[in-house]
């Protein structure tokens, strides 16, 4: 797969845009985001009383004047997230669709941009079979992300992939400090609700981005045909199909596939998650601007 | 069902070719998908079969085979052979609608007769539940009725008695044709002539003569009357007489003799007999004695018998011939120069046209004051009049200035080299067998302006000979003096001067004498042009027109001159066709009647109904096919 999305053209758009994520992260010290913790910064968060061992320095003197109390005056805090992006590398991402891929690459650049952009960490954890592998390491600032990205245009899919294992057991999962962004096409028969659970359970906000085609959207293939599936191994693979797709078979499929999108949107907002879909034939500014923004992940 | 073309047939392998297609087409087609995950989870959702949709592809295998049989049988042509429906009782008629028709014995046409006859054959063919067609030949054949059965019999009877005979002749040519046609539907049909004229060779049509044995007719056939050399008229008066060997006069009247109101009367008479039924009867200068005929009003001839027993067709028994009143033509010729050659050719036209025209020439002396009004035609030569005639037409010869009203501004002479030609201009009428190449000049009159002239002849792209016509103003300007040109001694000059009287002074008629059936051509030189007679009376658009005439009798044009208020009138006598005269005639044979032999097999078309099927079953095949892709 050579990447035609990942250039400076792509990036300088993105200049204008924030990741924005929930406050009651934890993140690390530094950083752009404003959480609920108090800090240093200068915007204003809130007052308390005065306690032993506060620096007096910061006693408000305004109030003392008027309640004859030492009240102290709290400021917001900014901090680091990290973003951890798990990228479907499966054949079904890319191997019957080259385009599939590069967009799905290029949506996990886009966002890995807008982390480093906001002076967040950021690693691309490539989901390869059961396992996800983290090629870059701990990203932080553009010129190791630029560094990286110039790999990930070079990214192969390939063989099949389990999301749960893959998320799992995925090395510094880290906790309550910052997103994790699942791209695929969530055409799988993986568990990966469990290990969205489990995400949640180590409380870090959850973003789920499908990708999919024009032909999976709506396939214009029809009569007898053997559907190979791109992650078989060989004809003999029990993914592979007989079908004799009319128009039953076509409108049983149309069902099926707003059955997934309805049970991804559900379960994403059960859980909090955000959740988009999008498809190949749309601009990937269309993605970026428009379904992302929708989903209240950008700024 | 046949086939034309059996090795057509050869094309029902496309059928062979098809089975063997869906035979060894793959069941199945490989198709690489990203995932089949959608798939596997659509089958739980997928809808039982419909019965239909399962006998779609057996529909649409039925369809595709019966295409290309359809496509294989259309190669062979198929026919259905039928044996054709022949009726030996169905009668075709033709009514012969001629003038000789109208001759009538005991009070009774033949044209009655025919009609009676006709009537009677429909009664026969009705009886036996049969069709009729009768057509009716006068100058243009066509049906009457065609093909009737019984339940119409009231109308045909109806029609017939309406049915009028014509004064004109028939056309059974054409009658013929037209049974043909009826003839191709069924070949047992019968074909009836009802005429008078005898067919030695019927050629399959029934005859029936509706003439009787004592018919007779005497006619005047034609007059004529030619100006001898002497300018005295010769009267020709073509007589016959059919079916009686009888003495025959011809009785002349002429009115309006050599221009006094009064008549002079000669007779002839002669003897005819069947070796010979048309003679030529001569009245002479001398047959009218010391007071030979140069002008006449009209002549008045007609046949009459010592027995004074009428004959059985009396329309052609009276002609009248017109014409014998000639137009006066004025011409004045005035020039500071005089030549000879404008009077030479004037007096050589008044000589070939003195049929047509009466023309007076007058040439003035060099210093004699020219009139501008009273003369059909001016020619001025060199000096010009103050104002041009506006009651004629004009010719200036190298005219020194423009006259008043001429609309030309004349220059200074120009020399040029001698023996130069001219070049054609604008192609007209009074050019007409003119090669302007062939005139030469050596000098010229340059014209320098000439608003609403058309220009006919260039030297060096300067108009030399020029026309003008705008309503009542004819002029011609030749801007060379004839002196310093050669047209004088080429035929040109006289064309030229020939195309202007017959361009600018036409003659009315091309005869005073037609027959019923012709188109009288009716050329105006005069305004309000009117033509009246034989039940017509109507005014032309313009100056010229034509009339078809139908109906025997005097006609009269009328017209309003160009110069004075007397009306212009002429006359024309329209007659019974010659030929019609002659009753007793017999033609060698009938056209034969031309249609197809069926031998009894009737080869009807299929193709029609196999394309239709065709396209019916296409189009059931594509909704199939569009219903699977859906």
């Amino acid at each position: 797969m050579k990447g035609t999305y990942l250039n400076d053209e792509f990036f300088s758009r993105l200049e204008t845009l924030s990741l924005e994520l929930r406050a009651n992260l934890a993140g690390f010290f530094g950083g752009k985001h404003l959480v609920r913790t108090y800090g240093q910064t200068v915007e204003f968060a809130d007052y308390r009383e005065y306690m032993l061992g506060d620096d007096i320095r910061r006693i408000d003197w305004n109030l003392y004047s008027r309640f004859e109390k030492y009240f102290l005056k709290l400021f917001t805090d900014e901090r680091q997230m990290h973003t951890q992006i798990f990228l479907d590398c499966s054949a079904s991402m890319g191997k019957n669709s080259p385009q599939k891929a590069e967009y799905a690459v290029a949506v996990a650049a886009a966002l890995g941009y807008l982390s480093v952009h906001n002076m967040d960490k950021v690693s691309f954890k490539l989901i390869k079979g059961e396992k996800s592998e983290d090629p870059f390491g701990t990203l932080v600032g553009k010129r190791a992300f630029f560094n990286a990205i110039s790999s990930l245009g070079e990214l192969e899919f390939e063989g099949e992939c389990d999301l749960r294992s893959a998320i799992i057991n995925a090395p510094n999962q880290g906790n309550n400090d910052g997103l994790t962004v699942i791209i695929s096409d969530f055409f799988t028969d993986s568990d990966w609700k469990s290990a969205v659970d489990y995400l949640c359970y180590k409380e870090r906000q959850v973003l789920l981005v499908q990708v999919i085609t024009p032909e999976e959207r709506e396939p214009l293939y029809s009569g007898r045909v053997n559907l190979l599936d791109s992650e078989a191994g060989d004809e003999l693979d029990p993914r592979n199909m007989r079908m004799n797709i009319d128009r039953s078979a076509q409108i049983a499929y149309e069902t099926a596939l707003q059955e997934i999108f309805n049970d991804l949107k559900s379960f994403a907002n059960s859980r909090e998650a955000g959740f988009v879909t999008v498809c190949t034939d749309q601009p990937i500014e269309k993605t970026l601007f428009k379904e992302l923004l929708k989903v209240g992940i950008m700024a | 069902m046949i086939w034309l073309v059996p090795i057509g047939l050869l094309g029902l392998i496309g059928v062979v070719a098809l089975i063997v297609i869906y035979i060894i087409k793959p069941n199945y087609q490989n198709k690489t998908v990203s995932s089949t995950y959608v798939w596997r989870l659509s089958l739980k959702y997928k809808k039982r079969k419909m019965p239909v949709n399962r006998l779609q592809n057996i529909i649409q295998f039925i369809c595709q085979l019966l295409i290309l049989t359809i496509c294989g049988l259309l190669l062979a042509q198929p026919v259905l052979a039928a044996t054709e429906s022949s009726d030996p009782n169905e009668k075709v008629i033709i009514i012969d609608g001629s003038a000789s028709m109208l001759v009538s014995y005991d009070n009774e046409t033949r044209f009655q007769r025919a009609i009676e006859k006709a009537e009677e054959l429909a009664k026969e063919a009705f009886s036996n539940e049969s069709l009729v067609s009768v057509i009716f030949a006068d100058s243009y054949a066509e049906y009457l009725l065609k093909q009737v059965d019984s339940s119409e019999a009231e109308m045909l009877y109806a029609a017939l008695d309406e049915l009028e005979c014509t004064h004109g002749t028939a056309d059974i040519n054409g009658a013929i044709d037209i049974a043909s046609d009826i003839l191709d539907r069924n070949n047992d049909a019968s074909v009836y002539l009802i005429t008078a004229t005898k067919y030695l060779n019927k050629n399959k049509v029934n005859v029936i003569d509706v003439s009787h044995e004592d018919d007779w007719n005497a006619a005047v056939l034609n007059v004529t009357a030619k100006l001898n050399d002497s300018n005295y008229y010769e009267i020709a008066v073509d007589v016959g007489c059919y079916g009686e060997t009888k003495a025959v006069t011809a009785n002349l009247i002429v009115h309006g003799a050599n221009g006094k109101e009064q008549t002079v009367s000669l007779q002839r008479a002669d003897y005819f007999d069947p070796t010979e039924q048309e003679k030529r009867i001569l009245f002479t200068p001398d047959d009218f004695g010391s007071a030979p005929l140069f002008s006449y009003d009209y002549l008045e001839v007609y046949v009459s018998f010592n027995d004074s027993v009428s004959d059985s067709f009396t329309e052609d028994n009276l002609f009248f011939l017109y014409g014998g009143k000639r137009s006066t033509i004025k011409i004045q010729y005035a020039s500071s120069k005089p030549n000879l050659f404008f009077g030479g050719v004037i007096r050589t036209i008044r000589q070939n046209m003195r049929d047509k025209w009466d023309i007076e020439f007058k040439q003035l002396d060099k210093n004699e004051e020219a009139a501008t009004e009273g003369f059909d035609l001016y020619i001025f030569e060199h000096k010009m009049p103050e104002s041009i005639p506006t009651d004629g037409i004009v010719l200036l010869v190298n005219p020194e200035s423009g006259p008043k009203g001429s609309d030309i501004v004349v220059g200074e002479d120009v020399d040029v080299t001698a023996n130069s030609s001219l070049a054609s201009g604008v192609a007209h009428e009074l050019m007409q067998y003119v090669d302007s190449s062939r005139i030469t000049i050596a000098r010229y009159k340059e014209i320098l302006s000439a608003t609403g002239y058309e220009e006919l002849a260039y030297y060096n792209g300067k108009p030399v000979i020029l026309a003008k016509e705008d309503g009542g103003e004819k002029i011609v300007v030749w801007a060379f003096d004839v002196h310093y040109s050669n047209l004088i001694a080429i035929p040109d000059f006289s064309f030229m001067m020939y195309n202007l009287f017959n361009y600018f002074i036409p003659q009315t008629l091309e005869s005073n004498s037609f027959e019923i059936g012709d188109t009288v051509e009716i050329t105006g030189r005069g305004t309000n042009v009117t033509v009246s007679g034989g039940g017509v009376n109507m005014e032309l658009e313009g100056q010229s027109g034509s009339l078809l005439v139908t109906t025997p009798g005097t006609y009269t044009v009328t017209q309003r001159p160009m110069q004075g208020d007397e009306l212009i009138i002429e006359n024309f006598h329209v007659h019974i066709p010659t030929e019609e005269s002659d009753i007793t005639k017999e033609i060698e044979e009938l056209p034969i009647l031309s249609y197809e032999r069926q031998n009894g097999i009737d080869f009807r078309d299929l193709i029609l109904w196999f394309a239709i099927a065709l396209v019916a079953l296409m189009l059931v095949e594509r909704v199939i096919e569009t219903r699977k892709k859906l």
